[in-house]
Parts: C-alpha cells; sequence; structure tokens
C-alpha cells in the first residue's frame, strides 16, 4: 500500500476525508495528493464518491478489502497495517480478531481466540492476526 | 500389610508408523472436511509432532488442493526460524479420540502434523520394537 494511504488510515480510519483533509494532515500539496489518490482510486486502493452537497468535492476512504488483503498475506505489510491501524499499544504480544477493519476481540492464545470467534461471527468476516511477537508463540518441533 | 499395584494396559487402537523417512515416525489417521461444503472428508495421515503446542497442520498441498481459504497469518518458532503461517478453520474427525467434525485451527505448514493440544488427556504407548504408536486406556488395580 503507498505510503500515503497508510498515513490516511492512521489519521481518519474507516472514515471519509476530503483531498484537503489529507493534504493538511500529511502537508504534502493539495495537487500532489490529489494525484496520488487517483491513482490510488484507479488500483483499488481507495475508494471514492461525490459529496451529496457539493458535487464539486470528492470524499475518499481506503479501501478495507486491500488492507484485509495485507493482513492475510502477511510480511512487513501486514506489519505497516497494524502499525497504521493503530494495535501495537493496546494488543502488542497478542493476537486479534479483525471484522471490518475493527478489533472486536482478543487474547493472547489464537486457539482460544479462535475459539470464541468462530462462535460468535459470520466465519467469512473472521480475519486473526498477531500483533508484534506473541506472548504464546506457536511452535512446532519440524 | 504392603500393598502393591498393577497397571493394566489397554489397545485401542494402534497405528503404524511411517516409514516414508528414516528412521520410521508415528502417524495417526484423521479426517479433515471444510465447513460450510458439502463435500465428503479427505482422509489424512499426519506426523505426531510433540513438540507441536497446537492441534494440527496441514500441509500446503492439501491446503491448495482442498480449497481451504485462511482466515489470517501468524508466526510460529520451528527448529530453526521463526516464520509466518496461514491459519484454516477446518472440521477435524478422529473417532477414537471422540471427535467428530470439531472446528479447530489448523496450521498451513510443509507436511500434515498433529499436535499436544490434540495428544493431551489421552495416554499414549510409543512402542519402537514394533513401531507402532497406540491409544491406550489404563487402569491401576491394588494388590494385596
Amino acid at each position: 500500500m503507498r505510503e500515503i494511504l497508510l498515513r490516511a488510515l492512521t489519521m481518519f480510519r474507516w472514515s471519509p476525508f476530503t483531498v484537503n483533509d489529507l493534504a493538511d494532515k500529511v502537508g504534502y500539496s493539495e495537487g500532489y495528493v490529489r494525484n496520488v489518490l487517483s491513482e490510488a482510486v484507479k488500483s483499488g486502493e481507495a475508494l471514492t464518491r461525490v459529496v451529496e452537497a457539493d458535487k464539486r468535492k470528492k470524499m475518499y476512504r481506503v479501501n478495507l478489502k486491500v488492507v484485509e488483503s495485507a493482513v492475510l498475506k502477511g510480511g512487513k505489510e501486514r506489519e505497516r497495517v497494524i502499525e497504521a491501524l493503530g494495535l501495537t499499544k493496546e494488543y502488542h504480544g497478542e493476537y486479534v480478531v479483525l471484522i471490518n477493519g475493527k478489533v472486536i476481540d482478543h487474547d493472547e492464545d489464537l486457539y482460544a481466540l479462535s475459539e470464541r470467534a468462530f462462535a460468535r461471527y459470520n466465519p467469512d468476516e473472521i480475519i486473526v492476526t498477531n500483533v508484534g511477537r506473541p506472548k504464546k508463540m506457536i511452535t512446532i518441533e519440524i | 500389610m504392603s500393598r502393591k499395584e498393577k497397571l493394566l494396559i489397554q489397545i485401542q487402537i494402534s497405528w503404524e508408523f511411517s516409514h516414508e523417512e528414516e528412521p520410521p515416525f508415528p502417524v495417526i489417521e484423521a479426517w479433515l472436511a471444510q465447513i460450510g461444503k458439502k463435500q465428503p472428508p479427505t482422509m489424512i495421515t499426519a506426523k505426531v509432532d510433540t513438540g507441536f503446542n497446537g492441534f494440527l497442520a496441514v500441509s500446503n498441498d492439501l491446503a491448495r488442493k482442498s480449497g481451504l481459504k485462511p482466515y489470517g497469518r501468524v508466526p510460529i518458532a520451528t527448529a530453526t526460524d521463526v516464520v509466518e503461517v496461514p491459519i484454516y478453520r477446518v472440521l477435524l474427525t478422529q473417532p477414537e479420540l471422540g471427535l467428530n467434525e470439531k472446528q479447530v485451527t489448523a496450521l498451513g505448514v510443509m507436511r500434515n502434523l498433529v499436535g499436544r493440544r490434540l495428544l493431551e488427556g489421552s495416554s499414549w504407548l510409543m512402542d519402537f520394537s514394533s513401531n507402532k504408536l497406540s491409544l491406550v486406556s489404563t487402569k491401576t488395580f491394588s494388590m494385596p
């Protein structure tokens, strides 16, 4: 994901924002932010819609599906998304259940957490990942 | 009067060690099915890994062929490294352990494994003279 979208995720989470909102927060020019967001919409990383009250304005938000895909893909990208979602401080060393990009449960034990999540929520919506190095790491011998 | 105790071990079921590698290693058979799919379960042979602190791991090949969809990715510590692996939710059947389509979390790794969470609570006999792993029941008798 583009760095600017990770920053948008940090600042706005899943709320919509305008080019001006993001430009103000990141300190880049509006023209640059508009171009980057336009490219992000084309690549599917961001979604956009026209503001009803002022049809010249567009609202943007980070595409949840792209974020979920990054979490499922793992690696550095997953770590950057976890950081951008602001989960590190509160859930460090734990596993978290994400539904629609929000933490709905957490536990140090992956198995206990998965039991609860699959008993309570729609299996197709559940995403589980770790925040930092798990305190209860799963080990295998081979 | 002193009393002696005797332990009666009764074998419930035995599995031959796998000879796919040297030395032979203990395995358990189980059946795996996808949640929400009306497909017959797949029989798997899984290596017993007492250093695995989870339930089950399935080979990446089996996960792909079965069309399992990961619901996350987590790090695991192997003997040599820490690696990220996908996690799947599957239905596990193992009649001798009393498991009938139990939902469990399975890791996606190089080979099928059963871990300590599946083994715990049961008594096992590892017989290296006949290369068999047996699930056993035990009973203690007091002898006069």
